[in-house]
């Protein structure tokens, strides 16, 4: 029996009828949308366990496959969990007043969300990538001209990571001669001692997509505006899944490439291509996170958190052991959870009073403590303090590139400074509101 | 009996009626070329299963080729001429809503347009060619002309001086071949020996010179600004759909049959792909660059035009199966998709007074329907998913990365070119939904809704299921991959007393 198709198929259909027939206004998207979510909670939920029941839809010369793996199924389960608890959170933010009638997008963008998981070909994953470059371009720009000279910018370096995407697809599939994801990549990874320019070319191609995606490096700047500008309830989506898609498709896709076939020059044990990676990773969490404590305003200060976070993933993928590997893992779910949980407690602070500068909420903690309490947890564990799942996930990538001299990045870099950022908020919230906005 | 010609009596018999109709009545014009349109489009319906299946050479007046005219109807040909004219119908159902009726005469030019861009499609003849593209150059430049309010019309001017130069330079063409091999039928042409090398680079390229004009090819493609700022949306439409599409299968045509290795100019075969694969890069680039700088919708679409007709060439250049079925599906993708947005920009700017994007900023709040299907057209033309020239895109690419060297930079160019489409038509896409001035009471008009309707449902529907053209596209590539195996066969058993 398949379940991917049908449900794709569902999510399709539901988005693009929603988009035509509801109104701007109406509540009635957000029903469907939250029913969506039950549905892919569902299909997520009877997809455990069917390791690589692989399933295949087929239209003239049109082959679409897909394939429920392991790391793929987490990843759906992860971001389906946190998108569900939104949808609910959505489903009363969005009265008349907040609408920003974006539902039916978001609804096509989960198909996306799932075909990007669930890929089994490249053709495949370049249809789910690119719907969800363009559902998510029009959700962030929301029809606000301010909003969408962000997401202009989010776009266009979306179109360049689509364009780079394309380009290593294609030439992937002129060596190997397969689109088969699996295929193609072993093919590849055998190819180190023949052909380790090509392998260059399409593994550079192929970074440079999800680092575009995940805002590793040059790219570090979308986040900040995007972040910021889309629909409140968006960020959190935005901040908490969607840059996984990036680190998604670096462990699926770039990875495997540097496992056991490896020939190519290493520095103390790693290959030099990922010692490159994880320094840029460093220097991302260190830049983020240096630009988020000069932020005031709280979403661009929590989407500079995000990227120091990616940073920091980045930099424990790209140890390349089965622990650095875990960890990253790991990490991605941690801030899947604690960023949606940040997001969402500053949307509902926004619901209600409709600021976004940190200056002005003084003494919101005192007024809104249930959102303050949500928000202070969802920090405490982006800070990694003990008692928080934080805590681990932060800790773990440390420890590969510490213990066997093989890892090597200068972790700690990152590490540190990341759990500077979050602390601005929370004091300037809990604290008194200043006497000058008073007066005001 | 030649019954298949009647596709194209439709249109030439509603010509010939408008003059003396119109003196009757003043609708009787609008109508007539109407009429015609959709009894051409419903009569070559009928024809495509048995032309699908067994593909006919059509002889005229009884002469035989090589010496008499021949009209090749195949999966290909009539697939296009139906696209051709029902683009025709649509752009006329358009016109019939929402403008007052004009004179006699522009629909007469009209049917002159469609006629003869059908018969260019269908021709077998080199010259018969020429006629019609020059039928086709001349009712375009009057037709752009009649756009024009003011006495004037530089674009128009430009149009005719370009376009009037290079259907000498082609008849000069013709005219080399026809001295140096004897014959100007096509299939002949296909299976001749091969002529002097320099000769035939020289009498390719000017052949060709024409096609890549009305495709707007780069250096060729410096009317289109003014041109398209002159000319009337409906006839935007026109040069961008029927008029492309037309030129660019000419273009299919005779890069793979007279200029295929084997065939008359066979020996010019690698020049001139590589010069097409030179033009369709610079076109992209500089087509959509264009686009991206350009205000003016019609401009917008005109330009973005010439950047799609460069992948095409992009597509012919590499020649192999894949980048020509991609090339091919692009035509397709590029017709409806290029059409629903000219209809649309036709209506919006007529709403909203201006042609100028950034003046219609929040008519799509408005007109939800009318903004909505711009940026579905947008994303097709774009190549997204879940649209029509999602697939085109694909294998296009597929081929050029496949066919490696040179024509991987072909590729890089696509992809760039993209790039800059996807940020400009989402630039406009987006401006029409911002909070902008207040509009009235504007309704999109139901006839209009419903052909933007069809169109848009035929972008998703071939994008979600492109299977649905695959035994189109299998005979059609294999009727330009392998022109001995059918189309020479077909018109040489015709002639087969020479």
């Amino acid at each position: 029996m398949s379940l991917i198709i049908p449900s794709l198929g569902g999510l399709l259909a539901a988005g693009l009828v929603s988009l035509a027939v509801f109104k701007r206004k109406g509540k009635l998207q957000w029903i469907v949308f939250f029913a969506s979510l039950l549905l892919l909670a569902y299909v997520t939920v009877r997809l455990y366990g069917r390791w690589d029941a692989g399933e295949t839809f087929k239209s003239g010369f049109m082959v679409l496959s897909f394939a429920n793996s392991r790391l793929g199924w987490l990843f759906t389960a992860f971001s389906v969990g946190v998108t569900f608890l939104i949808a609910l959170f959505s489903l009363s933010y969005n009265d008349r007043a907040h609408s920003t009638a974006i539902a039916p997008l978001w609804i096509l963008l989960m198909a996306a969300n799932l075909g990007i998981f669930m890929a089994a070909d490249w053709l495949t994953f370049i249809i789910a990538w690119e719907l969800m470059g363009w559902t998510s371009f029009f959700i962030i720009s929301h029809g606000r001209t301010r909003s969408f000279r962000a997401g202009i910018y989010y776009f266009s370096l979306s179109l360049i990571g689509t364009a780079t995407l394309l380009a290593a697809v294609f030439i992937l599939y002129s060596l190997t001669g397969t689109l088969a994801i699996a295929d193609s990549l072993s093919v590849l990874a055998g190819g180190w001692a023949n052909n380790s320019l090509q392998l260059y070319v399409v593994i550079t191609l192929l970074t440079v997509t999800f680092a575009a995606k995940s805002a590793v490096g040059p790219f570090t700047m979308w986040p900040a505006k995007a972040h910021a500008e889309a629909p409140d309830d968006f960020s959190a989506f935005l901040s908490g899944i969607m840059i996984k898609y990036g680190i998604y498709g670096l462990l699926v896709f770039v990875l495997p490439l540097f496992a056991s076939g490896y020939s190519g020059p290493q520095v103390n044990g790693t290959p030099l291509y990922l010692y490159v990676l994880g320094w840029i990773g460093a220097f991302t969490a260190v830049y983020a996170t240096l630009s988020a404590i000069r932020e005031n305003d709280m979403k661009r200060l929590m989407a500079y958190s995000t990227v120091s976070h990616i940073g920091f993933i980045v930099m424990a993928l790209s140890v390349n052991n089965p622990l650095g590997t875990a960890a990253a893992v790991f990490h991605s779910f941690n801030h899947m959870v604690f960023k949606a949980a940040i997001f969402l407690s500053l949307a509902a602070v926004k619901f209600r009073t409709g600021e976004r500068e940190m200056h002005r909420l003084g003494g919101m903690a005192y007024r809104m403590p249930v959102a303050f309490f949500a928000f202070l947890l969802g920090i405490i564990a982006a800070a990694g303090i003990p008692p928080m799942s934080g805590f681990g996930s932060t800790c773990w990538p440390c420890r590969p590139s510490w213990l066997p001299r093989r890892g090597s990045c200068t972790c700690t870099g990152g590490c540190t400074p990341s759990t500077w950022d979050s602390s601005p908020p929370a004091s300037r919230m809990s604290g008194r509101r200043p006497r000058c906005s008073r007066r005001r | 009996m030649n019954r298949e010609v009647i596709v194209l009596v439709f249109p030439a018999l509603a010509a010939f009626c408008i003059p003396l109709g119109t003196l009757l009545a003043r609708e009787f014009g609008r109508l007539i070329s109407l009429t015609a349109s959709l009894a051409g489009l419903v009569y070559g319906l009928m024809l495509l299963p048995s032309v699908m299946v067994q593909p006919r050479s059509v002889v005229l007046g009884n002469h035989l080729p090589p010496f008499g005219i021949n009209l090749y109807f195949s999966a290909l040909s009539l697939g296009i001429v139906l696209l051709i004219y029902a683009a025709a119908a649509l752009i006329l159902v358009h016109d019939l809503v929402t403008s007052e009726p004009r004179r006699g005469q522009f629909y007469l030019l009209f049917s002159l347009l469609l006629l003869s861009s059908g018969a260019a499609v269908l021709t077998g003849d080199l010259f018969n060619l020429f006629v019609f593209l020059e039928v086709m150059a001349i009712s375009s430049y009057a037709l752009v002309a009649a756009g024009v309010s003011a006495p004037g019309g530089r674009g128009a001017l430009k149009y005719l001086l370009q376009g009037q130069l290079a259907g000498l330079l082609m008849l000069a063409g013709i005219g080399i071949v026809y001295s140096a091999a004897g014959v100007l039928n096509i299939g002949v042409l296909a299976g001749s020996p091969a002529l002097n090398p320099s000769l035939a680079c020289l009498a390719g390229l000017l052949l060709l010179l024409p096609l890549l004009l009305e495709s707007k090819l780069f250096p060729f493609n410096t009317w289109v600004a003014g041109a398209y700022e002159d000319a009337d949306s409906s006839i935007a439409a026109a040069l961008s759909t029927m008029v492309a599409a037309a030129a660019a299968l000419a273009l299919f045509r005779l890069v793979f049959a007279v200029m295929a290795p084997g065939a008359a100019l066979g020996s010019a075969s690698k020049p001139l792909h590589e010069l097409l694969l030179l033009l369709g890069i610079l076109s992209v680039l500089i087509g959509e660059l264009a686009a991206f700088k350009e205000h003016d919708l019609n401009k917008v679409l005109g330009f973005s035009s010439a950047g799609q007709l460069g992948m095409i060439a992009l597509g012919i250049s590499a020649g192999d199966r894949v980048s020509v079925r991609g090339a091919l599906l692009l035509v397709v993708s590029h017709g409806l998709a290029k059409l629903l947005l000219f209809l649309l920009a036709a209506y919006l700017s007529r709403a909203g007074g201006s042609r100028d994007w950034r003046r219609l900023r929040g008519l799509g709040r408005r007109l939800p329907w009318a903004g909505g299907m711009f940026a579905l057209g947008a994303l097709a033309l774009m190549g997204m998913p879940l649209t029509a020239g999602f697939w085109g895109k694909m294998e296009l690419l597929r081929g050029l990365a496949a066919r490696g060297g040179l024509w991987l930079a072909g590729m890089g160019a696509l992809l760039l070119g993209t790039v800059l489409e996807g940020v400009y038509f989402m630039r406009i896409s987006h401006a029409l939904f911002e909070p902008g001035a207040e509009w009235g009471k504007e309704r999109l008009h139901a006839a209009v809704l419903a052909s933007c309707l069809l169109l848009a449902a035929a972008l998703v529907v071939l994008g979600v299921l492109p299977g649905l053209l695959g035994a189109w596209l299998d005979s059609a590539v294999e009727e330009l991959m392998n022109p001995a195996g059918g189309y020479m066969n077909i018109i040489l058993s015709k002639g087969a007393g020479i």
